[in-house]
């Protein structure tokens, strides 16, 4: 059952609603600045169920975080240092952090939330945390996390959130930002007067949620909120018009993909699976999908991480290749109707998005014979079925995160989120060596194997990394770091005319 | 002066201003209008083109689908071929959300839906001719534009079906946003209804979000009127208070216009520019003109100027006074001549004041001999006759009587050539006229009785005190009697009288005389003017200048043959009557 709650989560987090990071925006109350920011909740989920997704982002932080090309810096944690066997990891912490309710963030606090963590089934997504076995607290603010085994993951999983229980309420947070009321539509947070990177210039955050991510495009138009937290693919070209918003970009770090159920003995051939990646025109279908905003993906590693061999040879569109990898794995057109070599389904949840992925690979896999029948589910229906494994294929989007330890999770052999039964002994190897990498240059090796093997075995059709689009009004200066989502920062956005926006009451 | 200068400019502005201020009008009339037409054509011409391209962008949608179903129809295709050309269909053309084939009984077939078909046969819309209908725009949830097109189907002359397609108009806004008059001047669309469903300014976008209706819109409003006849044109003041140009053409057969809009300023702001400039080169040439007339006025009037200047002067008595005229021109020989003629001006007064001079010597002369010859004679014969009678104790008294008395003729002979010269200083006391008139008529009465004249008096009844010189006012009546009885012939009368006239004592001196003529009345009290045969002219130039002293005036009427009145008027003194008793 556990494994069945994992995959649960899994699913939800690979889910675009569920993993949005936080947004931000409106206006005011009382000589205060109010950020209003809108954003789509997925069809068939709680219209806030991507508001808490984003709100956990400005009220939680970790020890460390995860820069865009995959390296961790410091949060929580002002640094750390690691033993020369990697068993010990020393982590000094910030000693002017303190919880939303006003106590020190120090060791005792830290690693009270860590074994919270480490005793929860969330810990199955973070491999780096598995292999913890102590912590010690030798001074207030000093804390040593023992492994069993030496891992990199660890910093990469140390971005879960440090928080403390709340008798009455929801665990306690240390982000710039505190949730203060909910409503069926709206959430609002206030800024937290103590964060320690000093106290936020937009005093309230009120996320609003929208049915559709063009819904809340006309209400930006409306001028009802500041920031769009998703411009939707087709909007982009109207938003470039506008000049009174500001749009910041980034690729998001979750893929797009048609992932095979390994236990359906269609998809055990490598060369089958090869064959369908060669069918797929990525580029035609990030243009009509995307609308030109994403970049092709071959793999489910992040390909803007630092360690990524950007070198090494894709999957091109090439029909005949695939046609003859078809017929090389003995695959022949049938008399059926419509006549094909190979026949599966694949379900994927509501979204228009999807829906037009999914016409578009339909018609690249008929070209080489191939008959994939889409269905299009609710998502309740969608989880249920992926659950039980009542599927040959699902179109969906999977995060990959910044790191390496994230496709770990749901591609090495032995992790429980590879619920697809994907097995190569080759990529559980190059994982194996990510994790107890001790410099650079063994981790771009191990990370070059792991992308070889999975182009080589690969475990569906990845299709794309899209861009994400945020929009904000030019009444507010944003704080922009290169290839980072700006909701990042957002504790720093200010007014642009000091002000302007200020209600006085 | 100032009308020959005021006729000068209005010659000025008839001859040259007024040509180039009715010329620049009528330019810039001209410019105005011109442009306004040519801006207006062209906004139309853009509207009319974006009217086509939506209308061609609906009607090829609408022929996609026909083509669509064309493949469909009567070509006995299985279902999963069916569902394939749909599915093909909506990736090969992005404007179409969904297409749906239906049977006749209206059950699903095909899809391009993976999902559930969510789009159904229009009931009503825009016919595209027999088996087509186009609905009408709406705003879908998620603030697309979109519209539903519907084709019947047959088979073998009976209906089979309907293939429905639902068209995103999205390329709509593409192209209206394409569409850019100038900076500021945007294209937009609106349906039949009067909703805004496009707009070109990123400004305005919020109204199509706002779902904004312009039925009422003045420009929307008369395309209406017009019943969708053609492109209009209207000039109207915007939401924002900004007067706008906006053209419209209608959509047909959809009922849509498509409108232009741009600001009034923008739009006509080459002919602004150029009025601008046609404005100051007219100005300019004004001024110039303005300048070089006045310079040229100037140079022209002021010789006349100074012509008018040396006129008067010389009229004013300055006869040295001469014009400068610098021209060399007909003013120049004005100028000239003006000088010779005030030279010789100069030469004849300076003659004629020679001559007067002579003429006065003489006068003074012959009043002179006439005056002292006499007395002088009657010395001399006095000498001569007591020398030879020296013994006569009676004609030595009668001797000395003589030659007192002439020579107190001389000696007021003498005193009044000095009083001319240089007057004498009166006094002031109170004085009463009564009395000062009585004596000096009972003293004067033997010279009138012996002249053959009656002189009466008539004295006021009134006090009449005023500050006055006795001696003085005793000489000017004595001149005034004496003069009065000389002028009149034996049996005539001479009356003397005082009166209280307000503030003022009247003394008047009467005769029945001859009179004085009127021509010589206004040079009767200057210096050796007398209407005497004989005489120096002097006592009433005396007269007057004693009279004046006393802060009094002095008259004259006098009527030929009938007689001459002389009338005196002094203040009455100030002080009270008891005073002047005292004092008198």
């Amino acid at each position: 059952m556990l494994a069945v709650r994992l995959l649960g989560l899994f699913i939800c987090l690979s889910l675009p609603a569920c993993s949005h990071p936080p947004a931000a925006s409106a206006r005011s109350s009382s000589d205060s600045v109010t950020l209003t920011i809108g954003l789509p909740f997925m069809s068939g989920r709680d219209s806030l169920n991507g508001i808490q997704q984003a709100v956990r982002l400005l009220s939680f932080e970790g020890l460390a975080q995860i820069e865009p090309e995959g390296r961790p810096q410091p949060r929580l944690a002002q640094g750390w240092t690691v033993s020369p066997d990697g068993l010990s990891w020393t982590f000094q912490l910030r000693d002017n952090a303190f919880f939303h309710d006003g106590s020190p963030v120090d060791s005792t606090a830290v690693k009270a939330s860590l074994e919270r963590t480490l005793s929860s089934p969330a810990v199955a997504m973070s491999p780096g945390l598995v292999d913890i076995i102590g912590i010690d607290t030798p001074k207030p603010y000093q804390l040593v996390i023992k492994l069993r085994r030496r891992s990199t993951f660890l910093l990469d999983d140390l971005v879960v959130s440090i928080s403390k229980p709340s008798p009455d309420g929801p665990p306690v947070g240390t982000g710039p930002y505190v949730t203060d009321s909910t409503t069926p539509t709206e959430v609002t947070m206030k800024a937290f007067p103590s964060y320690y990177r000093g106290v936020p210039s937009a005093d309230r955050i009120v996320w609003k949620s929208y049915p559709t991510a063009r819904a809340s495009w006309a209400s930006m138009m409306r001028g009802e909120i500041d920031v769009l937290f998703e411009v939707p693919p087709d909007a982009f070209e109207f938003m470039s018009s506008e000049d009174s918003v500001e749009k910041f970009s980034f690729l998001r770090n979750y893929v797009h993909g048609v992932v095979f159920n390994m236990h359906r003995p269609i998809f055990r051939d490598s060369r089958v699976r090869r064959a369908l990646n060669h069918a797929v025109n990525r580029v035609a279908l990030i243009n009509q999908a995307f609308d030109g905003h994403g970049v092709p993906a071959n793999t489910p590693t992040w390909p803007d991480h630092w360690a990524s061999d950007r070198n090494l040879p894709n999957y091109t569109y090439d029909p005949a290749r695939a046609t003859a990898l078809m017929e090389e794995a003995g695959l022949k057109i049938d008399d059926d109707r419509p006549p094909a070599r190979m026949r599966f389904k694949c379900i994927f949840p509501t979204n228009p998005v999807w829906e037009r992925m999914a016409l578009m690979v339909q018609r690249d896999f008929s070209q080489i014979g191939v008959d994939v029948q889409f269905e299009e589910l609710p998502l309740a229906e969608f989880n249920r079925r992926r659950v039980n494994g009542d599927f040959d294929a699902v179109l969906s989007e999977l995060i990959a995160g910044n790191s390496a330890g994230r496709p770990y999770v749901f591609w090495h052999s032995s992790s429980k989120q590879n619920s697809v039964g994907y097995q190569n002994p080759q990529v559980d190897n190059a994982f194996d060596r990510l994790r107890q990498a001790t410099d650079d240059a063994q981790t771009r090796a191990a990370f070059r194997d792991l992308q070889l093997q999975m182009l080589d075995d690969p475990p569906g059709v990845f299709l794309a990394f899209g861009q994400l689009t945020r929009a904000v009004s030019r009444r507010f200066t944003v704080t922009v770091v290169p290839g980072n989502d700006i909701i990042r920062s957002i504790n720093e956005w200010h007014l642009a005319v000091q002000g302007a926006e200020r209600d006085s009451n | 002066m100032k009308r020959i200068a005021s006729r000068f400019a209005l010659l000025l502005a008839a001859a040259g201003i007024l040509p180039l201020v009715l010329y620049g009008a009528v330019s810039i009339f001209s410019l105005r209008d011109a442009t306004r037409r040519s801006v207006i054509s062209g906004n139309e011409n853009v509207a009319r083109r974006v009217a086509e391209q939506i209308g061609l962008y609906v009607q090829t949608n609408v022929d996609i689908l026909k083509s669509v179903g064309g493949n469909l129809e009567e070509t006995n295709l299985e279902r999963w071929q069916q569902d394939r050309i749909l599915k093909t269909a909506v990736l090969d053309f992005p404007e179409f959300r969904e297409i749906t084939l239906y049977d006749a009984a209206g059950g699903q077939l095909a899809s391009s839906r993976v999902g559930k078909s969510g789009v159904r046969f229009p009931q009503s819309g825009t016919p595209f001719g027999s088996n087509i209908i186009l609905s009408p725009i709406d705003i879908d949830s998620d603030f697309l534009p979109r519209a539903v097109v519907g084709i019947k189907l047959s088979h073998v002359g009976r209906s089979s079906g309907s293939l429905v397609g639902e068209i995103s108009l999205e390329e709509m806004w593409r192209m209206v946003d394409r569409i850019k008059v100038g900076e500021q001047g945007y294209a937009l669309v609106v349906a039949s209804g009067g909703a805004l469903i496009a707009h070109g300014n990123p400004d305005e976008k919020p109204r199509v979000a706002r779902g904004d209706n312009l039925k009422d819109q003045p420009l929307v409003q008369l395309v209406h009127a017009e019943q969708n006849k053609g492109p209009v044109s209207l000039e109207f003041a915007s939401d924002r208070g900004i007067q706008m140009l906006g053209v419209a053409a209608p959509l047909e057969p959809l009922g849509w216009t498509v409108m232009v809009e741009q600001p009034r300023s923008e739009a006509y702001a080459v002919a602004d520019r150029l009025t601008r400039q046609l404005v100051m080169i007219i100005g300019l040439a004004l001024l110039v003109t303005v300048t070089v007339g006045y310079f040229f006025g100037r140079s022209f009037i002021r010789p006349i100027f100074e012509l008018m200047r040396g006129t008067a002067a010389v009229g004013g008595g300055r006869l040295t006074e001469r014009v400068k005229i610098t021209s060399k021109d007909e003013f120049k020989q004005l100028g000239d001549a003006f000088n010779s003629m005030a030279d010789k001006l100069v030469e004849l007064t300076e003659d004629v004041r020679k001559k007067e001079r002579q003429a006065m010597f003489g006068r003074m002369a012959a009043g002179l001999v006439h005056d002292l010859s006499h007395p002088v004679q009657n010395i001399g014969n006095s000498c001569k006759l007591i020398v030879r009678v020296f013994d006569d104790p009676e004609y030595r008294q009668t001797f000395t009587r003589t030659i007192d008395r002439e020579i107190d003729t001389l000696k007021r002979v003498l005193d009044d050539l000095r009083n001319v010269a240089r007057p004498a200083p009166v006094e002031r006391f109170p004085l009463d006229m009564n009395r000062a008139v009585a004596d000096i008529v009972e003293s004067m009465r033997g010279y009138a009785d012996e002249s053959g004249i009656g002189l009466e008096s008539k004295f006021s009844s009134e006090p009449v005190i005023v500050e006055g010189d006795a001696f003085a006012l005793g000489r000017v009546y004595r001149n005034l009697i004496t003069n009065a009885i000389q002028a009149t012939q034996a049996g005539g009368r001479v009356t003397v009288a005082t009166a209280r006239a307000g503030a003022m004592v009247e003394v008047s001196v009467s005769d029945t005389g001859s009179g004085i003529p009127q021509e010589r009345l206004a040079a009767i009290f200057d210096d050796f003017v007398t209407t005497k045969k004989r005489g120096l002219g002097l006592g009433l130039a005396i007269t007057k200048r004693i009279v004046e002293q006393l802060d009094g005036t002095i008259a004259v009427s006098s009527e030929m043959g009938k007689g001459t009145t002389f009338t005196m008027r002094f203040p009455v003194a100030a002080r009270p009557m008891a005073v002047v008793a005292a004092a008198g």
